[in-house]
């Protein structure tokens, strides 16, 4: 089997289906999602008793039992006002009234408005784009669960220890590809620096274990001569100068 | 890497009218319609399984059209397309991790599943599923390299400086890997060969 026959026909099979591509148009067009609204509620309960069920066969009990209410809601109020000087709870009875109405339906919109806002909350928040963003190859480990305020303040920086520290981890866990991007970001942010060693170690360490034996040997000695120190010996170990 | 500004604005390629808004400009749309088909293999290239590669694309429009600012116009969009992508293949490739490291924890890993061979798959028009299942025999660093240069059609220099490697490491890379895709198809299909 030839490898371009494969990849072209497996071009082919990897393209998205016409229906995938609206859908995600769709998505997209329905809101960005990256910042969620503010309030995220739905529309407030109006304050006068809804109208929405309009169904007499179910409207028609809760009436008589309304005016049942508001009739010994005065009697009581009356009664109150015989003994006592003291305000009758007449308020209350309109409450009353109101609550046994069920709630009101949402509009095919407002349920759009809320289906777009629950898409909303699932998208990343803007601190994690931040880490997306292709032009900053330093990122965060850490992907906060709930999406932060759009004026938050952006997490500071690791600082030059604090990325030693997670490039020792990602070494002890044979993490290589985060180990690239500590060391990467290392560059970027603090070339030399104050741990431009252990940092060179890490790359070689880190380019030994994703390359071909001979090649890690050869990464291995060029490191080892041209900076030793004291991750020779991992370094021996990675790159195969033991054998 | 940082991208220059737009200086030298293609028309084509102005910012959208309303990138903080809701709803995405006609020349963002534009670049969605020309490009996502080329988001979309990367991603899937990049290990993002059939299932999650819409949430991830839409993942990766939604950067897109915030950091619109970003993109020079006079370039081609692709490797920029393709950092953000890389970026959230990472993510999504590093929770599966975490969530299969949990499940190994647990004992409920999935089996590995030995499928059928590649030329099996061939003839069933499987080409991508032997792709990606060598591509995920593959180091990250050298799996990047080959899709971006030798799948996605990238150039050396682009994909070197997207991942701040030197362009002999880029190459290096994706010679090592179309070698062991080569030894890959020639393994399985001796595999097969006896029957």
């Amino acid at each position: 089997m030839k490898i371009d026959e494969l990849i072209a026909q497996a071009q082919r099979e990897a393209e998205p289906s016409a229906e995938a591509v609206e859908a995600l148009w769709s998505r997209l067009r329905a809101g960005p999602g990256p910042e969620p609204e503010p309030e995220p509620e739905p529309e407030p309960e109006p304050e006068t008793p809804p109208a929405a069920p309009t169904d007499t066969a179910v409207r028609g009990p809760w009436i008589a039992a309304a005016l049942v209410v508001l009739g010994l809601g005065g009697a009581t109020a009356w009664w109150l006002r015989q003994r006592a000087p003291a305000p009758s709870p007449a308020p209350s009875t309109s409450a009353t009234t109101a609550k046994p109405e069920p709630a009101p339906t949402l509009e095919p919109v407002e349920m759009q408005l809320v289906r777009g806002i629950e898409s909303v909350d699932e998208a990343p928040p803007a601190d994690r784009d931040a880490e997306l963003d292709a032009t900053k190859p330093e990122r965060q480990t850490q992907r906060p669960s709930t999406p932060a305020p759009t004026d938050a303040p952006p997490p500071p920086p690791p600082s030059e220890l604090e990325l030693l520290q997670r490039a020792r981890i990602a070494l002890r866990d044979r993490d290589w590809s985060e180990l690239d991007d500590l060391v990467q970001a290392h560059a970027q942010r603090f070339d030399p620096g104050m741990f431009a060693t252990e940092f060179a170690a890490m790359r070689t360490m880190a380019d030994c274990a994703q390359s071909t034996p001979e090649r890690a040997r050869t990464i291995g000695r060029a490191h080892l001569e041209r900076a030793p120190g004291i991750f020779d010996a991992r370094i021996s170990e990675l790159c195969g100068l033991d054998e | 890497m940082t991208r220059s500004g737009p200086a030298g604005k293609d028309p084509t390629l102005s910012a959208p009218a309303n990138t903080a808004a809701s709803s995405p400009g006609p020349e963002l749309e534009a670049l969605y319609r020309r490009e996502v088909s080329f988001v979309w293999r990367t991603l899937r290239y990049l290990g993002v399984p059939g299932p999650e590669i819409e949430d991830a694309a839409h993942e990766v429009f939604v950067v897109v059209q915030r950091r619109w600012d970003d993109l020079d116009a006079g370039r081609d969009p692709r490797p920029w397309l393709a950092g953000i992508a890389r970026n959230v293949a990472m993510h999504e490739r590093r929770r599966r991790a975490r969530v299969a490291r949990k499940l190994d924890a647990l004992g409920q890993a999935p089996p590995p599943s030995s499928g059928p061979t590649p030329e099996a798959h061939v003839a069933q028009g499987e080409a991508l599923e032997i792709l990606e299942r060598f591509l995920d025999t593959l180091p990250d660093a050298q799996r990047e390299a080959f899709v971006l240069v030798e799948l996605q059609g990238l150039r050396g220099r682009e994909v070197a400086e997207l991942l701040d490697e030197k362009r002999n490491t880029i190459a290096s890379r994706v010679r090592l890997a179309r070698a062991a895709l080569q030894a890959y198809l020639h393994t399985h299909a001796d595999a097969e060969a006896p029957r």
